[in-house]
């Protein structure tokens, strides 16, 4: 099967130079060769030629649908493209630089968290005497009142439960402020 | 660290030189003869200008920070289509070919009859049906041919294929194209 024709630079440049359908009575000037394509042997040939008819079929109706398309445009300017890529870059580049403090900052919370636990860790049994009697007095103080039956473990729950919500308070007070007063 | 730390950067980073491939005068220039291209073939494939619009700022963006060195305009302009048609693939690997055009936009000149409007309006949609049975690489490869003008070369380039080969596969998705625009045709 043949799929190549030496006319085919003939039809390309008749469609891409807006000569094609030819109008009866008039030459294609082809542009690349300065010669004048005859109008009416071109328009045969392109009839008995399958590779060019199919060639005028296609290069025709995508010509027609790019002019559609370039007619229809609505370009943003270049100086709009311009100004959008610079902000771009420079907001890329302040992520960038900025990057190190936010790994910082994530070490830094994660130390003091450690910190924290290491520190209650070791105060524990220093904690755990002084929260045992607190609960034993309070216990036999409410009962003393006669207000509850309450036993001394759960009040020293109770006083536990306290205790680390004013810890962890401590803790995520000056990471909340931050996020509050932050720009971002 | 403390938080004037970071303004202190972010105001550093607005005042860092923005280090692109070219002046903003070349660019200006390159622009003005490249955009209409670059966004007539999303803007078709989609049927949707502001993708269109997101898709050209992408692909200069991605130009202007590339860096390259190029051998003359054409190379310039070849780097420049491969990544506004990779990133056509990329964002649309099944591209919506079956989308109408609008027909409610005037598409024709106002000269035109109602009739022959209409049929232009057919064509349309006839080309959008049969562009959307072709392989992507089929359709990027008939579009930079016959729409942009594009010599084998350049179409190689852009689509990253050997010149060699451009001519027969353009052949090929040229009689599937022509086929199936032939049986649009035919009631």
């Amino acid at each position: 099967m043949n799929t190549t024709c030496d006319r085919e630079e003939d039809v390309v440049e008749a469609i891409m130079s807006g000569q094609w359908p030819p109008v009866p009575g008039k030459n294609v000037k082809n542009v690349k060769n300065v010669n004048n394509v005859n109008n009416a042997a071109l328009r045969e040939h392109v009839d008995g030629c399958p590779v060019c008819s199919d060639l005028a079929t296609v290069a025709l109706a995508l010509r027609n649908e790019r002019d559609l398309a370039y007619r229809d445009a609505h370009l943003p300017t270049s100086g709009q493209v311009w100004w959008r890529a610079s902000m771009r870059t420079r907001a890329e580049a302040a992520a960038m630089a900025a990057r190190p403090i936010t790994v910082l900052q994530g070490l830094a919370g994660a130390c003091a968290a450690g910190v924290g636990v290491a520190l209650l860790t070791l105060a524990w049994p220093s904690i755990e005497g002084p929260l045992a009697g607190a609960g034993d007095i309070l216990s036999r103080e409410a009962q003393r009142l006669g207000v509850a039956a309450v036993s001394a473990a759960a009040v020293q729950q109770a006083l536990l439960s306290v205790a680390v919500v004013v810890g962890a308070g401590l803790l995520l007070t000056p990471l909340v402020l931050y996020l509050v007063l932050s720009d971002e | 660290m403390a938080l004037s730390d970071i303004e202190q950067l972010g105001q550093v980073a607005d005042t860092l030189d923005v280090t692109f491939q070219m002046d903003e005068d070349a660019f200006r220039s390159f622009y003005d003869r490249t955009a209409r291209p670059v966004w007539a073939e999303p803007s078709r494939t989609t049927g949707d200008s502001r993708l269109a619009d997101d898709l050209l700022q992408e692909a200069y963006y991605r130009f202007l920070r590339a860096g390259g060195s190029y051998s003359d305009e054409a190379h310039r302009r070849h780097y420049l289509f491969r990544i506004a048609v990779n990133l056509v693939r990329d964002h649309y690997r099944r591209p919506r070919f079956d989308r109408l055009p609008d027909t409610d936009e005037p598409h024709h000149p106002r000269s035109q009859s109602g009739d022959e409007a209409a049929d232009r309006a057919a064509e349309r949609i006839d080309l959008s049906r049969a562009m959307a049975r072709l392989k992507p690489r089929e359709r990027d490869m008939l579009w930079l041919a016959y729409a942009q003008g594009s010599s084998h070369e350049e179409i190689g380039a852009a689509l990253g294929l050997k010149t060699a080969s451009i001519k027969s596969l353009l052949f090929r998705a040229r009689r599937r194209l022509a086929a199936l625009l032939g049986e649009r045709e035919r009631p």
